[in-house]
C-alpha cells in the first residue's frame, strides 16, 4: 500500500473568499484538523458539490497504483484497483511553487495547479520537505460526515438530473463508478 | 579653352558665355510621339507644338530682321523667341504671363522630369515591374501564417522560369505538355541552344523565317537538361506580398504560394498586423521574383518566419488576432471542462492530422474524467514528447487584479479572476489567455518568448496551430452579438441615472460659485478655465464610472465584455458608450465650441454651460440620442474624420523626408555608421552596436535577465544535486565573467556586463537576506528546525551549479548574437520606425505635467517641428528644476525673478503732475501687491529697469527717486507746447517697461509633483512658457544644470550640439511615449546624429538635407529637380552613383547589405609561355 505525502480532513470555512467568479468551479478555504494547514482549493463543483461547513478528508499523492510504483505520465485507465477507489473526488495535477514564509517562524507554502484548478496549501515548513518542484501530484478527496439525509439529497439530484437527460450518460456513470459513495450511504 | 581659375572661382565648370542659349536640343520623335487619331486628324506632343512656335517665330524674326523693319517690331519677336525657348524648357518659367484661360499650357522639359509623376520619381525612382498580381484579399485561418494562397487564374499567368535539371524534367514535361491554359502548365520554353517558344500557344517552331509547327507533345518529349521552362507557378513558390501604404518594411514579406480555386489572394489572420490589412475590401499585391538568387535572398530577408519581430521596438507583430484570441480566452476559461471526446476532438484540430498528440492525464479524474481547457493549450504548446520546447514565462492579463492578499502579498497565480498566466516548462499553469500573452506588440507574450527561446519555427508552429484550432472551435462554439447584449437592466439604468444626476448637480453647483466667483482657480488659470478644467473632470469621471457599472452588470457570456476582457476588439469605453452612456463630445480637445452667440445651440440659453448645453451625451447609443445630442456627437465626429485626412497627407510627407535624409546609411564592417560618401555619422550603431529588432528586455536592454534566470531554474531541475550557497555563487559568477567573450575584446560592451553584473549581485543580495538568519541560529537550540529552513531557503532561492552556468552561458551566447550584423541598412529602418508611428497618433494636445492650462504641442505636428529644426515652435517650455525644490515660497520668489512683470502691473497709480513750475510724471508703486508676490521691487530697482530698457530717451537726470515706492520723472521735452501731450505719451509707455523678469518668457507656473503615498506636494519646478533659455539658467535660485527646454535650437545656441542631440532624442521620445509608443532609442539617436553631425541642427527638409553632402541625383529625385539640375551643370558637379537613390536610377545594385560585399578571385597571373626558336625558315 503506497503512502500518501499527505493526509488530513479539512473543514471548509468559506466558500469563494473573494467573491464568485466562475460557473461550475468553486474556491475553498478550509483549515485542517490535524495539521493545522490552511487551503485555498479550486473544485469542479458542477461535478462534485461542496458546501461551507462541510469536512472532508484530503489526500496528495504522486502515484495512484496501489503498490506505490511512480506513475509515468501517460494517462492509461484501465479497470485496475487504484488508490482512487476510496475518495469520491481526485484530480491530477502539478506542484508549480514552494515558498517559504515571511520570516523566521513563517509558514511555508505549496502550490499546485490540477489543469489551471488551483491548490494553496500552506502550514508549518517541516511538512513540506517531502515535496518536490514539478512533481506529479494526484489530490483525493472524500466527504467525511456526509449525513444520510444530505447524501440522498444529492444522490436524487444527480438521479433527477439524469433521467430528465437520458442522453447524458455521464451522471449515471458517476453513480456506477462511485462504490464509495454507496459505502458512505449505508453507513 | 583651358579652364581659367576665374571660372574655378566662381563655382562654373564651363566658360560663363556658354551659359548663354545659341542652340536647342531637339529630341527625336521616340521622345515626342504623334497620336494618330481616328482619321487623318493626328494629336502632336506638347513638345512639337512648341517646337512648331518656336519654328514660326524665328521665321519672322528672321524675316523682319532681313527686312529691316522698325525695331519698335522686331524686338517684340525677339522678346516672343525669347519666351517661348524659355518655356520650351520650363513651361512655368518667371517673368511670363500666365496662358489665358482659354488657352492649352504646353509642358516643357521640366515639367516632365518635376513631380510625382514626373520622370525622377514616377519612373526612375519607381518603376513598372512584370510578374505581378493584384486582388481582393480574404482570410484563411487554415493556412499557415507562411502561405499565400494565390487564385488558379492568378497562378496561370505569373510564371517562374525554372531549369530542367534530372530532378524535375518529369513535373516539366507535364507542364510543357499541358500548355499555357492548363493548370499546371508553362508559358513559354527556353531551348539551351537559344531557340524559344512564346507562349506556348502557337506550336511553330521559328527558325530563321521560316515556322515550322511542332506539337507541345513533341516538345515535352525533346525536353533536354538545361533547358529553361516558365512553368506556372506552383505550390511552394516564393511570392512577395505586400499591401500600401508600405510604411515600413513589414509592409512587403516573402510568403510561399498555395495554389487554390477561386478569385482572392488568402493569408492567415495572424499576419494581417504587419500589413496592417483587412478583409472589408483591401487589395493587396503580389510578385514573384524571378532568379534562384532573388528567391533565396527573398525567402532569408523578407521571409515572414524571419519578420515575426518588428525593428521598431522587438515586439512581436505577427501574432494572433481577433477571434484566436477570443476562442483562446474562452477555451482556458477556468470553468471550462471538456470530456475525452470533446477534448481529443479539440487536439486533432490543431494540426491536419499530421501530428501526434499525447493525450494528458485528465485533471479531474474522478467522479469523471474532465479535462480542462487549459490542458489542451498545454498540448497546443508541446503536443508530444518529442517536441523539446520548454515554455516558461508569466504574463499578468488585463483583468489581473492589483489588489493584495491578506497577508499583503500579491496574489499572482492565484488571482481571483484568473488573470495571471504561467506557463511552467510547457505547461499552462494558471491564467486566462488574452491580448497579453497571444496579442501583438509585447515582449514577453507565448509568442516572443517562443521566438527567443527556440526560434521562429517554433512560434509559427504555435501560432498555426492556434489559428486552425481558434477557427475551428469558434465556427462550433459559435460568438455573435445580439441587440440583448447591450440592452441595461433596469437595475443599471437606475444606477446610471443617479451617477448622471450626481454629476449634473456637482456641475451645477460649480457653475454657481463660479458666477458667484467663489471658484478656486487651478494653478496658472482664470476663473472660465478653471471651471472648464473641473467639469470636464466631473464629466469624464461620469463616463467612467457608468463603464464600470456597466462591466459590474453584465454577465461573463456578453460577447462585448468577452472581447473587451481578452483584448480582440473593443474597450470598456466603447462598452459603456452602448450601454451606458455617450459621454462628453470634445471639439478640439475642449468641450463643444459656440456656434451661436454665447451658445452652442440655439437650444440653450445663452452663456449656459451646463453639461448638456456643451455637448454632454448622456443617453447611450442603445438609447438613441436626442436631437442636439446627435449634433454635438456629429461635432466630434467630423473632427475625428478631418484629422485623419490630414495626418495621413503630413504624416507621408514627414516619412518621404525621414526615408530621403537617412536612406544610405548603413552599418559598415567596423561597427561604424556611414552614409554613402562615407562619413562616419555614429561610430558605433546606438552605442552598443545591437540590432533593436532582437532586444528582448524593457527599454531597449537586449535581455532579460530575470525571466530567462526564472527559465534555466525551470528547465534545468535540481534534481538531487547540492545548491549553491551565495558565497559560491558570487565566486562562479565571477569566473565565467572574466572569460574572453565578456571582455570588450571578445566583443561585449561594459554596459551589458555591467548589467548582468548588477543583476547578479542583487540576487546574491537577497538571497544573502533569507539565508543568513538561517546561518545565524545554527548555535540556537532550534539546530534542526534552522536546517530545515536552510533547506527550503535553499530549495526556493538557490540554484544549482549547473542553473547558473547554464543561465550564464543563455545570457551571453545570446547577447553575442544579437549584435547588429554589418551591412544593415539601419538608416532606412531607423526612418521607417519613426515615420510609420506618426500614422497611428491622434492629434491631441496634453496638459503638462499637472498644470491644467499649459498645453504642449505633441502627436504629428510636434514630430515635425522637432524633425524640421524649427526655428520657431508653437509651445517653447523651459522646465527648470529649483536649488530648492521643497519650498513653495522659494518657488515663487524665483517665478517673481523670471516672469516679466511691467510697471504698470506693480504701480499703484503713475499720474501726471502739471503745475505752473513742474510738469512730471508720478508712479507710486502698489508695495502691499509687491510683497504679496514676493518680488523685491522697490522705486530704485524700477529706476534701472527704466535706465536699462533700449531706446529709451530718458537720462539719469530725468528720474528723481522721492521714497522707495515713489518716482517723479521729469519730461525731456522742452517745448512748452508740446508738454501735455509729452507727458501723456510718458505716462504710457512707462506702464509697459519691463521691471522685472526675462523679456521673452511668456509666463511661469509652478508645478508640483504629488507624493503617491502621502498625497502631499513634495517637489516644486517652474514652468516657464517661452524662450530665453540663457536667461533662465542664470536666475538665482535656478539649477541651470538640469534646467531643460523643449526648444532644440535654442538648445544648440545655448549649450552647444551635443546638448542639442540629446534635446532631440529626449523630445521625441517623449512625444511618442505620450502616445503610448515605445520605439527603440537607437532610431532616435541615428536620427538626432544626422541632424547633428554637421556641427549645427539640420532640419529634415529641402535645406537641411542638402546640407547633408547628398548626391545630384538623389536631390533631384527629392525635391526642386530642376533647380539641382541646372546647380550640377553650372558647377559641373560630378556623381559617383554611390547611394540608394541613385542606384535606382541606375537601375543598378545598391551597395548596402548584400549588395555590399563584392566577390574577388586571385587569379594566378597567367604561366608565360616560353617560346621556342624562331624557325629558321618562314613562309
Amino acid at each position: 500500500m503506497a503512502e500518501f505525502l499527505f493526509e488530513d480532513i479539512f473543514k471548509i470555512d468559506r466558500l469563494n473568499p473573494d467573491g464568485k467568479k466562475f460557473d461550475k468551479v468553486t474556491r475553498i478555504e478550509a483549515k485542517s484538523e490535524k495539521f493545522d494547514m490552511f487551503m485555498h482549493l479550486d473544485v469542479g463543483t458542477d461535478v462534485y458539490p461542496m458546501n461551507e461547513g462541510e469536512k472532508f478528508s484530503m489526500a496528495l499523492s504522486s502515484t495512484l497504483n496501489e503498490d506505490g510504483t511512480p506513475d509515468t505520465g501517460y494517462y492509461t485507465p484501465g479497470n485496475r484497483k487504484t488508490l482512487a477507489d476510496n475518495y469520491e473526488y481526485v484530480m491530477q495535477g502539478k506542484l508549480y511553487r514552494i515558498a517559504e514564509g515571511s520570516g523566521h517562524h513563517g509558514k511555508a507554502e505549496i502550490d499546485a495547479s490540477f489543469g489551471g484548478l488551483l491548490m494553496m496549501l500552506k502550514g508549518d515548513p517541516s511538512y513540506f520537505k517531502k515535496y518536490e518542484l514539478d512533481q506529479r501530484l494526484f489530490l483525493l478527496i472524500r466527504k467525511v460526515d456526509l449525513k444520510v439525509a444530505h447524501f440522498t439529497k444529492f444522490f436524487f439530484s444527480l438521479c433527477g438530473k439524469a433521467l430528465s437527460e437520458h442522453e447524458d450518460c455521464t451522471l449515471l456513470t458517476i453513480i456506477k463508478m462511485s462504490p464509495a459513495f454507496v459505502e458512505v450511504s449505508i453507513l | 579653352m583651358p579652364r581659367l581659375p576665374d571660372c574655378e572661382l566662381l563655382y562654373l565648370s564651363v566658360r560663363p558665355e556658354n551659359l548663354i542659349l545659341t542652340n536647342i536640343s531637339v529630341p527625336p520623335i521616340a521622345i515626342r510621339p504623334s497620336v494618330i487619331m481616328d482619321g487623318s486628324q493626328s494629336n502632336e506632343n506638347d513638345l512639337t507644338e512648341r517646337l512648331k512656335q518656336i519654328i514660326q517665330v524665328n521665321a519672322t524674326l528672321r524675316q523682319d530682321l532681313s527686312e529691316g523693319s522698325a525695331a519698335a517690331k522686331f524686338l517684340e519677336n525677339w522678346d516672343a523667341l525669347q519666351a517661348h525657348v524659355a518655356l520650351y524648357i520650363n513651361s512655368d518659367v518667371r517673368g511670363i504671363p500666365p496662358p489665358k484661360p482659354g488657352e492649352k499650357q504646353y509642358s516643357g522639359f521640366i515639367q516632365r522630369l518635376k513631380g510625382k509623376q514626373g520622370r525622377f520619381r514616377g519612373n526612375l525612382s519607381g518603376k513598372r515591374v512584370e510578374y505581378t498580381g493584384r486582388t481582393v484579399i480574404s482570410p484563411d485561418p487554415n493556412l499557415k501564417i507562411t502561405e499565400v494562397a494565390i487564385p488558379i487564374r492568378m497562378a496561370r499567368i505569373l510564371t517562374y522560369p525554372e531549369r530542367v535539371s534530372h530532378h524535375n524534367i518529369e513535373k516539366l514535361r507535364q507542364c510543357v505538355s499541358n500548355g499555357p491554359d492548363k493548370y499546371p502548365g508553362a508559358r513559354m520554353l527556353r531551348r539551351a541552344d537559344g531557340s524559344t517558344w512564346q507562349g506556348l500557344i502557337c506550336f511553330y517552331y521559328l527558325c530563321g523565317h521560316v515556322s515550322i509547327r511542332v506539337s507541345r507533345k513533341r516538345l515535352a518529349d525533346e525536353l533536354k537538361y538545361g533547358d529553361i521552362v516558365e512553368r506556372h507557378l506552383e505550390d511552394g513558390d516564393i511570392v512577395l506580398f505586400n499591401r500600401q501604404p508600405s510604411l515600413h518594411r513589414m509592409s512587403i514579406m516573402c510568403h510561399r504560394a498555395r495554389v487554390m480555386p477561386w478569385r482572392t489572394l488568402r493569408f492567415n489572420e495572424s499576419v494581417c498586423n504587419p500589413y496592417n490589412a483587412d478583409f472589408d475590401g483591401d487589395e493587396m499585391n503580389m510578385h514573384v521574383p524571378q532568379t534562384e538568387e532573388a528567391r533565396t535572398e527573398a525567402i532569408l530577408l523578407m521571409g515572414v518566419q524571419n519578420n515575426l519581430c518588428t525593428p521598431k521596438n522587438g515586439e512581436i507583430l505577427v501574432a494572433s488576432t481577433q477571434d484566436f484570441l477570443t476562442s483562446s480566452f474562452l477555451i482556458t476559461r477556468k470553468d471550462t471542462f471538456y470530456d475525452r471526446a470533446a477534448f481529443s476532438l479539440m487536439c486533432s484540430y490543431m494540426g491536419d492530422a499530421m501530428e501526434h498528440n499525447d493525450l494528458p492525464t485528465p485533471a479531474v479524474i474522478k467522479p469523471v474524467e474532465l479535462w480542462t481547457g487549459k490542458q489542451l493549450f498545454s498540448v497546443l504548446v508541446r503536443p508530444n514528447a518529442n517536441v523539446r520546447v520548454f515554455l516558461n514565462l508569466t504574463v499578468r492579463e488585463k483583468n489581473y487584479s492589483n489588489k493584495l492578499q491578506e497577508n499583503e502579498r500579491e496574489f499572482e497565480t492565484m488571482c481571483p479572476a484568473d488573470g495571471f498566466v504561467c506557463f511552467r516548462n510547457s505547461e499552462l499553469i494558471s491564467g486566462q489567455l488574452g491580448k497579453g500573452t497571444l496579442g501583438n506588440g509585447n515582449k514577453d507574450g507565448l509568442y516572443s518568448i517562443l521566438l527567443r527561446d527556440y526560434k521562429a519555427h517554433a512560434a509559427a508552429a504555435c501560432m498555426n496551430r492556434l489559428a486552425k484550432l481558434s477557427a475551428r472551435w469558434i465556427g462550433n462554439h459559435g460568438f455573435s452579438i445580439g441587440i440583448d447584449d447591450v440592452q441595461p437592466s433596469d437595475k443599471l439604468r437606475d444606477e446610471k441615472d443617479q451617477k448622471i444626476n450626481e454629476g449634473a448637480k456637482d456641475c451645477d453647483d460649480k457653475i454657481k460659485s463660479y458666477k458667484e466667483g467663489n471658484l478656486p482657480p487651478e494653478p496658472g488659470c482664470d476663473a472660465a478655465q478653471s471651471l472648464e478644467a473641473v467639469i470636464t473632470g466631473i464629466l469624464n469621471k461620469i463616463r467612467e464610472e457608468t463603464g464600470k457599472l456597466c462591466m459590474k452588470a453584465l454577465p461573463w457570456r456578453n460577447s462585448p465584455l468577452i472581447m473587451s476582457q481578452c483584448g480582440s476588439k473593443g474597450s470598456l469605453i466603447n462598452i459603456s458608450q452602448m450601454v451606458a452612456c455617450v459621454g462628453q463630445q470634445s471639439v478640439g480637445g475642449r468641450r463643444a465650441p459656440n456656434g451661436f452667440i454665447d451658445r452652442s445651440l440655439p437650444h440653450f440659453p445663452r452663456k449656459d454651460k451646463t453639461p448638456a448645453a456643451k455637448g454632454f451625451v448622456s443617453h447611450s447609443f442603445y438609447d438613441g440620442l436626442s436631437a442636439t445630442e446627435f449634433f454635438f456627437h456629429t461635432m466630434g465626429g467630423r473632427e475625428g474624420l478631418v484629422d485623419t485626412a490630414v495626418k495621413t497627407a503630413d504624416t507621408g510627407y514627414m516619412s518621404r523626408r525621414l526615408i530621403k535624409a537617412l536612406e544610405d546609411l548603413f552599418v559598415h564592417y567596423d561597427n561604424t555608421v556611414r552614409n554613402a560618401s562615407a562619413c562616419i555619422i555614429q561610430f558605433c550603431y546606438g552605442d552598443d552596436g545591437m540590432d533593436p529588432a532582437h532586444m528582448e528586455g524593457k527599454n531597449g536592454a537586449p535581455l532579460n535577465f530575470e525571466r530567462l534566470f526564472l527559465k534555466a531554474k525551470a528547465t534545468c531541475p535540481a534534481g538531487g544535486t547540492e545548491k549553491l550557497s551565495p558565497e559560491k555563487v558570487s565566486e562562479l559568477v565571477e569566473s565565467r565573467l572574466s572569460k574572453k567573450d565578456m571582455t570588450p575584446e571578445g566583443g561585449c560592451s561594459a554596459a551589458f556586463k555591467n548589467s548582468l553584473k548588477s543583476f547578479l549581485d542583487n540576487y546574491v543580495k537577497a538571497f544573502k537576506r533569507t539565508w543568513d538568519p538561517c546561518e545565524s541560529t545554527e548555535g540556537h537550540a532550534k539546530m534542526e528546525n534552522s536546517a530545515t529552513t536552510k533547506n527550503i531557503v535553499l530549495q526556493l532561492s538557490g540554484a544549482t551549479a549547473r542553473q547558473l552556468e547554464v543561465f550564464l552561458d543563455t545570457c551571453i551566447s545570446r547577447y553575442h548574437s544579437k549584435k547588429i550584423e554589418a551591412g544593415t541598412a539601419i538608416g532606412a529602418i531607423g526612418a521607417q520606425s519613426i515615420g510609420e508611428p506618426g500614422t497611428q497618433m491622434t492629434l491631441k494636445t496634453f496638459h503638462f505635467a499637472g498644470v491644467a492650462s499649459m498645453n504642449v504641442t505633441l502627436g504629428v505636428p510636434r514630430i515635425k517641428e522637432i524633425i524640421n529644426g524649427a526655428k520657431k515652435i508653437s509651445t517653447p517650455i523651459i522646465t527648470a528644476i529649483l536649488e530648492c525644490d521643497n519650498n513653495v515660497n522659494f518657488a515663487r520668489i524665483v517665478r517673481g525673478r523670471i516672469e516679466k512683470i511691467s510697471l504698470g502691473q506693480v504701480a499703484k497709480s503713475i499720474k501726471t503732475v502739471m503745475t505752473s513750475r513742474v510738469a512730471s510724471v508720478v508712479i507710486t508703486l502698489d508695495m502691499e501687491r509687491i510683497q504679496d508676490a514676493l518680488l523685491s521691487i522697490d522705486a530704485n530697482v524700477v529706476r534701472d529697469s527704466i535706465l536699462q530698457t533700449p531706446r529709451i530717451k530718458l537720462k539719469k537726470e530725468h528720474i528723481r527717486v522721492l521714497d522707495f515706492k515713489k518716482l517723479e520723472i521729469l519730461p525731456y521735452e522742452s517745448n512748452r507746447s508740446k508738454l501735455y501731450h509729452h507727458l501723456q505719451f510718458l505716462a504710457k509707455m512707462l506702464q509697459n517697461i519691463l521691471v522685472k523678469g526675462i523679456k521673452t518668457v511668456e509666463r511661469a507656473v509652478i508645478s508640483s509633483e504629488k507624493d503617491k503615498k502621502t498625497d502631499i506636494s513634495k517637489k516644486y519646478k517652474l514652468l516657464v512658457e517661452g524662450t530665453g533659455l540663457l536667461g533662465v539658467m542664470g536666475t538665482e535660485g535656478v539649477d541651470g544644470r538640469n534646467t531643460k527646454t523643449n526648444h532644440i535650437i535654442e538648445v544648440q545656441q545655448t549649450l552647444g550640439i551635443e546638448a542639442a542631440r540629446t534635446c532631440i532624442i529626449d523630445e521625441i521620445e517623449y512625444t511618442m511615449k505620450s502616445h503610448g509608443m515605445s520605439i527603440d532609442t537607437r532610431h532616435m539617436m541615428l536620427l538626432a546624429d544626422v541632424m547633428t553631425s554637421r556641427g549645427e541642427v539640420l532640419g529634415i527638409t529641402r535645406f537641411g538635407i542638402q546640407k547633408m553632402d547628398k548626391s545630384v541625383l538623389m536631390l533631384a529625385s527629392f525635391e526642386k529637380t530642376a533647380d539641382h539640375l541646372f546647380n550640377a551643370s553650372v558647377n559641373g558637379r560630378e556623381d559617383k552613383i554611390e547611394g540608394v537613390s541613385e542606384c535606382i536610377i541606375m537601375g543598378i545594385p545598391m551597395q548596402i547589405g548584400t549588395g555590399m560585399i563584392k566577390v574577388r578571385q586571385r587569379v594566378d597571373v597567367p604561366p608565360m609561355l616560353s617560346y621556342g626558336p624562331k624557325p629558321i625558315l618562314s613562309s
